[in-house]
């Protein structure tokens, strides 16, 4: 798992409020090569969450990368250094072995082979109950999107409270 | 790369060795793939250089067509380990990096605008009801300029009124009817083969 992919994954277990970023515990480290690329590197810089991509960095072994987001000037300039260290940290090193954890709850969620689990228990699972107040009937469980459709002008989220 | 040369390389892929009927795995066959996502590259240029997302991987088609045409970052998602790990030996035989992750993409939400594309052929929802359209609402939330999906040509109608109503689509587009060739796979499988008439459609979400 490269820190591109680490950097949209959060803990969805039910009730969770800030489940991302996740912490890396690093078990095995790999660092492979890959074509450098300068356009794409600038076109995603403005979409990654900095702060979570620089500390993720860190857990792997990587620290060059500036701990404060670089402004635009360092971006557009034609000096490839700060570019070439996002993309060393972006898209060359691999998580192999390890965990991912989640910042609130510490559930951990295990990486083998490369691959996180991210699989939710039953009970971590979250349920959303609607309740159609327009015909009084009993609260439903959503069973599907076209469930959750219908009834969306009086949806209420109750997952804390679900049991 | 040339068509043909894509669909051949796809064609010696390893596919489910044990394949699960209620994840209604099937293998998404080269011919399929590579038109797929040629496609989506020549049409529309939603690969080349862009980060993609395989949404219910199997074991990698679409993800390696998509390296294969010079995507700039690949992810797939499974539920189903064994897949995964078929899928690993599939990127490692072509030499492409493709990263997996093992979840439920119905239920896992993913920060951010980093996917640029979602390319996927979902369950048609002949199992498990509905599974079609779930995915195809996960694929809307995370995809930020493109989707590109396969559905029954029967549910072209709900479809449509789905994506554009409920699922964010700015747009929804038949971009060809296909057949999809599956062969006996299940023991439940009375024909020798059939063909089923699918719809590759391309969705763009409204920004945000």
């Amino acid at each position: 798992m490269r820190l591109i992919t680490h950097n949209m994954l959060s803990c969805n277990i039910k009730g969770v409020k800030n489940g991302f970023p996740l912490k890396i515990e690093a078990e095995k480290v790999i660092e492979k090569e890959v074509d450098f690329n300068p356009d794409f590197l600038r076109h995603m810089f403005a979409k990654i969450e900095w702060k979570a991509l620089v500390e993720a960095a860190r857990s792997m072994g990587y620290a060059e990368l500036p701990e404060d987001s670089p402004d635009a000037t360092v971006i557009e300039s034609a000096d490839e250094t700060f570019l070439r260290k996002l993309h060393h940290a972006l898209l060359e090193l691999h998580l192999e072995e390890g965990a991912l954890v989640c910042p609130e709850t510490g559930r951990k969620f295990p990486v083998n082979k490369g691959i996180p689990n991210m699989l939710l228990h039953e009970d971590e699972v979250k349920q959303t109950v609607c309740i159609d107040l327009r015909k009084g009937n009993e609260p439903t469980r959503i069973r599907s999107p076209k469930d959750r459709v219908l009834m969306q002008d009086v949806c209420i989220d109750l997952s804390l409270q679900v049991p | 790369m040339k068509l043909k040369q894509l669909e051949g390389l796809l064609g010696d892929l390893q596919q489910f060795s044990n394949p699960k009927v209620e994840l209604e795995q099937y293998p998404t066959g080269p011919h399929i793939a590579s038109r797929m996502l040629f496609t989506a590259e020549n049409s529309y240029g939603d690969i080349t250089d862009k980060v993609v997302a395989d949404f219910g991987c199997g074991c990698g088609t679409l993800s390696a067509a998509a390296a294969l045409l010079d995507a700039a970052c690949v992810i797939g998602f499974d539920i189903d380990p064994q897949s995964l790990e078929t899928a690993t030996l599939n990127a490692e035989e072509l030499e492409v990096e493709i990263d997996f992750v093992q979840c439920d993409v119905t239920k896992l939400e993913l920060k951010g605008q980093v996917v640029g594309t979602v390319v996927m052929n979902p369950p048609f929802g002949t199992r498990k009801k509905g599974a079609d359209m779930e995915f195809l609402s996960a694929a809307m939330k995370v995809a930020s300029q493109a989707v590109y999906s396969l559905h029954k040509t029967s549910t072209r109608e709900h479809i449509k009124r789905a994506a554009l109503r409920d699922f964010n689509a700015k747009s929804a587009e038949v971009i060809c009817e296909l057949r999809y060739d599956l062969p006996k796979l299940y023991k439940f499988h009375k024909r020798k083969e059939v063909d089923i008439a699918v719809d590759l459609w391309r969705f763009e979400p409204r920004q945000n």
